[in-house]
């Protein structure tokens, strides 16, 4: 009992957890800045480190730990400062329920939780911008608010129908959907729906073009991270990389299927995970040095259109499933 | 990968505990990063001078609400300018020792009326 509780303990900060997910979320920067700039005809990350490998690690140690903390008086700095903590927490515990954890957790059920404890980093980016006392913040936080009241429901519903697919194992449970091996055939017309639906969502949660609405720089001054400086800054960005990394991740087993046709028990299984995960990140990547950023308004059509209403596809079929069979 | 399955309760608890856990680490190593090297500015308020902002700001109100002004002027004259600023932070730095005065009282009243 002791060593399972030392074991958790380990998850949560080291692996696959906090800093894990900051090691992957910081390459994975590197990753989309250096694929973003090749497609643009630019270098990238290149001066520090090997092909600029250390980049971004360089910029958030500057943030975090050598620039000062500059607020405006009027600005809740304590309180955003605990909100994007307890943000990059949440999703550092997340990882709990992830096949690559030593001991991953599962329970009838747990896709609610998941999608509850993701909350948190949500709530975390509107706080941030609604609490930092500038007009240019809290556009970008009602922008972000307006982009996630259709994505946090088509979110929550592409989990539910994948795991509704694998109800007889367990009900609803994210655990056992993640790291079900092999999938089953009827998996894959829900799985192709839910991987368009997660995708765009992917997008709109990560602020990516042709999402980044909420933090348009030549547009509204960088939106709701429009005041934040130094650590502030830093921890913001390392929550905002950290769920694109943590999506991903999840992207990878729910809709790629993880290491099949292999297992995590084998290194090939991992190297399959890690090549998947580098494959959606490159599509990504291509996809915000392509288009142009919309307008918040074809933004909500966009999803709404291509996001929610597929989710709601897959619940339907997936629910029609469960009471066929 | 060792699989363990839990009842939803006590998913939540251990993912809590492990939540918390990462909370309270992050959020002590946080704050002494930040403490040591924090400067606070004047606020942003559109080109606007603070002074002139805040001369601005009148009780305002029905001819009702005159009487009670003129009554407990001492008073609503220390509220105005200690919680009516216009920034959500003197509101805390009032309202928080209020309610934790709020709550001693009434944690002391139902010490006495419950007689522990």
């Amino acid at each position: 009992m002791a060593s399972e509780a030392l074991l958790l303990v380990f998850e949560v900060i080291v692996f696959p957890g906090f800093l894990f997910l900051c090691l992957l979320a910081l390459i994975s920067q590197w990753f989309k800045r250096k694929v973003i700039a090749r497609m643009q005809n630019r270098m990238g990350p290149t001066y520090v480190g090997p092909i600029g490998l250390a980049q971004p690690f360089a910029d958030a140690f500057k943030l975090l730990f050598t620039k000062e903390l500059v607020v405006n008086r009027g600005i809740l700095w304590a309180v955003i400062l605990f909100m994007v903590t307890l943000g990059v927490c949440a999703i550092s515990a997340s990882t709990l329920l992830l096949p690559i954890a030593p001991l991953q957790l599962m329970s009838p059920y747990d896709v609610f939780v998941l999608i509850y404890v993701l909350l948190y980093a949500t709530f975390a980016f509107i706080l941030v911008g609604l609490m930092s006392s500038n007009p240019f913040s809290a556009v970008g936080s009602s922008r972000y608010m307006a982009m996630v009241a259709i994505a946090e429901p088509a979110l929550a519903l592409s989990l539910i129908a994948s795991t509704l697919v694998y109800y007889n194992l367990l009900p609803l449970s994210i655990g056992v959907t993640l790291a079900v091996n092999p999938p089953s055939l009827f998996d894959v017309v829900v799985t192709i729906l839910v991987g368009i639906s997660l995708f765009i969502v992917l997008l709109a949660k990560g602020m990516i073009k042709p999402y980044d609405i909420p933090e348009a720089e030549t547009e509204i001054a960088g939106g709701f991270a429009a005041e934040l400086s130094g650590p502030l800054l830093g921890m913001t960005m390392l929550m905002h990389d950290t769920e694109i990394a943590f999506l991903t991740l999840l992207y990878t087993f729910l809709v790629l299927k993880g290491p099949y046709p292999f297992t995590l028990a084998s290194p090939i299984g991992w190297i399959v995970v890690f090549v998947k995960y580098f494959l959606i990140l490159f599509i990504i990547s291509a996809v915000a040095a392509s288009l142009g950023r919309l307008r918040i308004e074809q933004a909500l059509r966009h999803l709404l259109k291509y996001s929610f209403i597929l989710s709601l596809a897959a619940f339907a079929i997936a629910i029609a499933f469960r009471y066929a069979v | 990968m060792v699989q363990v399955v839990l009842d939803p309760f006590t998913l939540m608890l251990v993912l809590a505990a492990g939540f918390s856990i990462l909370v309270i680490i992050l959020v002590v190593g946080m704050y002494f990063i930040v403490y040591r090297k924090i400067r606070v500015t004047s606020a942003y308020l559109c080109g606007e001078d603070e002074k002139d902002f805040r001369r601005s700001l009148s009780p305002g109100g029905s001819p009702m609400y005159w009487g009670a002004t003129e009554v407990l002027r001492k008073c609503l004259k220390v509220l105005r300018e200690g919680i009516h600023t216009g920034f959500i932070d003197d509101w805390f730095s009032l309202m928080i020792p209020f309610m934790m005065i709020l709550v001693v009282v009434a944690v002391v009243i139902s010490l006495i009326f419950t007689g522990v």
